[in-house]
């Protein structure tokens, strides 16, 4: 099924359990919201709470204009957004980055459903001095201190027993399900994905045991209590 | 006795490693050892005016190395203590001019000649340290209550443990204990904590040290000051004398306000 006008025009797909909204660049920014309402005339009841993925055409697209579509378009009929799909590469770089939720290619989606290879843990039995770095596709498990200066990198889930006080970067390969875990954390950075947060003593968790993750495009902190 | 070789490090400079091995060479020399102290400072050489014996040097560490003289000729006798010499470091070459190898090959040189040979490393982690390092069994790391020094410290314990060193002593340097009490600066029991080895000594700051340093007279052999002190215990630990460590507040010069303030039951943490 598809609600179309011209090549230029904002065009409606069905695409298996989800509707494919096509907006073509000549409508970023003003133009959106002059040409949404006629389009959602014809379109509101296929649109109406429906789970969208917005295709954005062309290049150039800005905060401001992503801000056009939601209000003139998906507010307006209760849709939400499945996913974005930015056509040119480097507004999808600037989406991923600001956590947008990107439609990924037949391939891509291929690869991420497929099961990941199993990949051994490494444990490490001893604390790292400043200048180490550890690097490892899978878990890191260090069972001491890692040191002001020194790095983990993780594809997976990093654990410290110890004290954390350098930096840890986990779930460089998988980053949905991959959590940092620290005996006593005191780190002034931590690392899940492509998410980064800064932190100080002044944080209420700082110097206790905790775990991470991100949840929401957020790393999220939550205080063990063993 | 058989022979130490003792590098003395820190990773981060001006915390102290030139002043800790003068001291120390000149009060093991005190208490009857035959001792030199090596300057690996290559191109900036210190030691010989911490020593006060920059006058006296004709040859140094890398004429021995390259053959153009003797090593007993380049040995710089200390005429104030018996049994003290420095073998001074090359002002101006490079520490490129000398290689890990040439350096243990060195210090192997002097072991049967001497009891302690004491080596001043130069800051950083390239070859200055590793060479200095190289001939060493044992080291000795000093460290400032400064989060940066502490930081290097801990980077230059790891370099010397991946060195194969199993004797790597902490030496706390430059402790102001008004500070570390109002919590201005890190305590000695927080650079422990960090940096997980043996703490050997803590040397308070010590304005004579200054003075001393200026006049080529070290502190061990003229002044007894605070740090003075604590420089007699270091090298009695060294020698393996059970001397316990110091409390905080035996770290200050005697006096009116801190017989007061003990009277008054204002003590601080032992260390």
């Amino acid at each position: 099924m598809a609600i179309k006008g011209g090549k230029e025009d904002l065009e409606l797909r069905g695409e298996g359990g989800h509707v494919r909204l096509i907006i073509p660049q000549r409508l970023r920014g003003k133009d959106l919201r002059l040409e949404s309402r006629g389009f959602l005339e014809k379109a509101s009841g296929i649109l109406k709470d429906a789970s969208v993925v917005v295709d954005l055409k062309g290049s150039g697209w800005d905060r401001g204009d992503i801000l056009s579509v939601v209000e003139s378009i998906l507010l307006p009929v209760g849709a939400s957004v499945l996913s974005w799909s930015p056509e040119e590469e480097d507004v999808r770089s600037w989406m991923k980055r600001e956590g947008f939720a990107l439609y990924l290619s037949g391939t891509e989606e291929k690869a991420r459903m497929q099961p990941r290879p199993l990949v051994e843990s490494l444990v490490i039995d001893e604390s790292l001095r400043s200048g180490r770095k550890i690097d490892h596709d899978g878990d890191i498990m260090i069972l001491g201190n890692v040191n002001e200066g020194a790095e983990v990198f993780a594809g997976r889930s990093v654990v410290v027993v110890g004290r954390l006080r350098g930096l840890a970067h986990a779930g460089l390969t998988g980053p949905e399900e991959a959590f940092i875990v620290s005996g006593q954390f005191e780190a002034s950075q931590v690392r899940i994905g492509d998410r980064i947060s800064y932190m100080d003593e002044h944080c209420a968790w700082w110097g206790k045991t905790v775990s991470m993750k991100v949840v929401g495009g957020s790393i999220v902190v939550r205080e063990i209590v063993l | 006795m058989e022979t130490r070789i003792i590098v003395v490090t820190s990773g981060k400079g001006g915390v102290g490693k030139t002043t800790v091995t003068a001291n120390l060479s000149a009060r093991l020399a005190m208490e009857g050892f035959k001792v030199v102290a090596i300057d690996a400072d290559i191109g900036l050489r210190n030691l010989d005016v911490v020593m006060g014996l920059e006058n006296r040097i004709v040859f140094n560490m890398i004429d021995v190395i390259e053959g153009a003289c003797k090593l007993p000729q380049a040995l710089v006798r200390d005429k104030r203590v018996e049994n003290l010499y420095l073998l001074p470091a090359a002002q101006t070459r490079t520490k490129d001019a000398v290689t890990s190898d040439q350096m243990k090959e060195l210090c192997d040189s002097l072991r049967g000649e001497f009891d302690f040979v004491l080596v001043d490393s130069p800051a950083g982690i390239e070859s200055g340290f590793r060479n200095a390092a190289a001939g060493a069994d044992e080291a000795l790391v000093v460290a400032t209550p400064e989060v940066s020094s502490v930081r290097d410290a801990d980077r230059i314990i790891g370099l010397l443990e991946s060195f194969g060193k199993t004797s790597i002593n902490l030496i706390v340097n430059r402790v102001r204990p008004e500070m570390v009490r109002s919590g201005k600066m890190l305590g000695v029991s927080d650079v422990m904590e960090i940096l997980a080895i043996d703490l050997i000594g803590i040397v308070p700051e010590d304005d004579s040290v200054v003075v001393s340093t200026n006049k080529g007279e070290p502190l061990a052999m003229t002044n007894v000051s605070p740090a003075s002190r604590a420089f007699e215990k270091i090298a009695g630990r060294i020698m393996g004398k059970d001397i316990p460590l110091q409390d905080i507040d035996d770290l200050e010069e005697k006096g009116f306000l801190v017989n007061f303030r003990k009277l008054f039951g204002r003590r601080g943490g032992r260390s």
